[in-house]
């Protein structure tokens, strides 16, 4: 298995856009996170789970961040082996 | 290189104000006075950044709503960098009650309502979050420790969002014991 993501919804904030969606880690502990904006300014990852996970997820990217024109890679995340979870994002529009 | 933070991106959701900003320890600091610029702080949210996860989360050592804005003390694990989310609202004082949700504010964006507020676990690590007087449909939660020293795990929430905040039980999180979280949420209006 692999990473998967999507985008859930959004809203619109003054001069930027909060996104969120879901991240799925299966088998892995890493995945590239596309929260379909180019420009990141914040993210935060929600583990969803029955039990407390004894590690903190991590963003792999200088903040803010932009993806690259060429989109071959997206905003990096390192998490617990097949964590799940939610992710909500600021990003510019 | 001591600890530095920066703020990034200024912005508004209804009647709040929110920041944006990253934190930076020299190789031995676990943290700092974080200035978030905001007067009344409702929360502060960490998310670690860099290479590999952690086993020691970044957590807030403050009591919220934190009315001596601009600073808030974080606690990090050694050398770990991140970013924050800082929210300035006007709620000013908050009850405890164990077990339960407190809202300290409500604000709305175009289409959505966003609340923020704390939990207080009880004592077993299990919290049925009830959000229904504030907001109906729930789109999403997130999660942040406030504590003194660095926590050890990651409190989750164990629910398919979006979902109905009436639903039976609350919101079910699973939580260090005795510990406090802030929370922000988002999702549809409802409630009285």
């Amino acid at each position: 298995m692999a990473y998967s993501g999507t985008v859930t919804d959004k809203t619109n904030l003054g001069n930027s856009i909060l996104k969120w969606g879901t991240y799925n880690c299966a088998s892995v502990s890493t995945g590239e996170l596309d929260p379909g904006s180019d420009r990141v300014l914040f993210v935060f990852l929600q583990p969803k789970a029955s039990s407390v996970i004894a590690t903190g997820s991590s963003i792999d990217e200088t903040m803010p961040y932009s993806i690259p024109p060429s989109g071959a890679s997206k905003v990096t995340i390192d998490t617990s082996a097949s964590e799940t979870g939610y992710w909500v994002a600021i990003c510019k529009p | 290189m001591a600890f530095e933070n920066t703020i990034k991106h200024v912005d508004r959701i209804g009647k709040w104000k929110i920041k944006v900003g990253t934190y930076t320890n020299g190789g031995s600091d676990t943290g700092g006075e974080l200035d978030t610029g905001l007067g009344n702080l409702l929360g502060l949210f960490l998310m670690k950044t860099g290479n590999g996860t952690t086993t020691d989360l970044a957590v807030v050592n403050e009591t919220f709503p934190d009315v001596s804005g601009p600073y808030a003390t974080i606690i990090t694990k050694a050398g770990d960098d991140g970013i924050w989310l800082a929210i300035e609202g006007q709620k000013t004082t908050a009850t405890t009650t164990v077990d339960e949700v407190q809202i300290f504010d409500v604000t709305r964006s175009s289409n959505k309502y966003l609340a923020c507020g704390q939990i207080v676990d009880g004592g077993n690590g299990a919290v049925a979050a009830v959000l229904t007087s504030v907001l109906e449909k729930i789109d999403w939660m997130i999660l942040q420790p406030i504590d003194s020293s660095v926590a050890a795990s990651s409190p989750v929430i164990n629910e398919t969002f979006p979902v109905d905040a009436g639903q039976s039980g609350g919101i079910t999180i699973a939580c260090t014991a005795s510990k406090t979280y802030l929370f922000l949420a988002c999702g549809e209006k409802g409630g009285a």
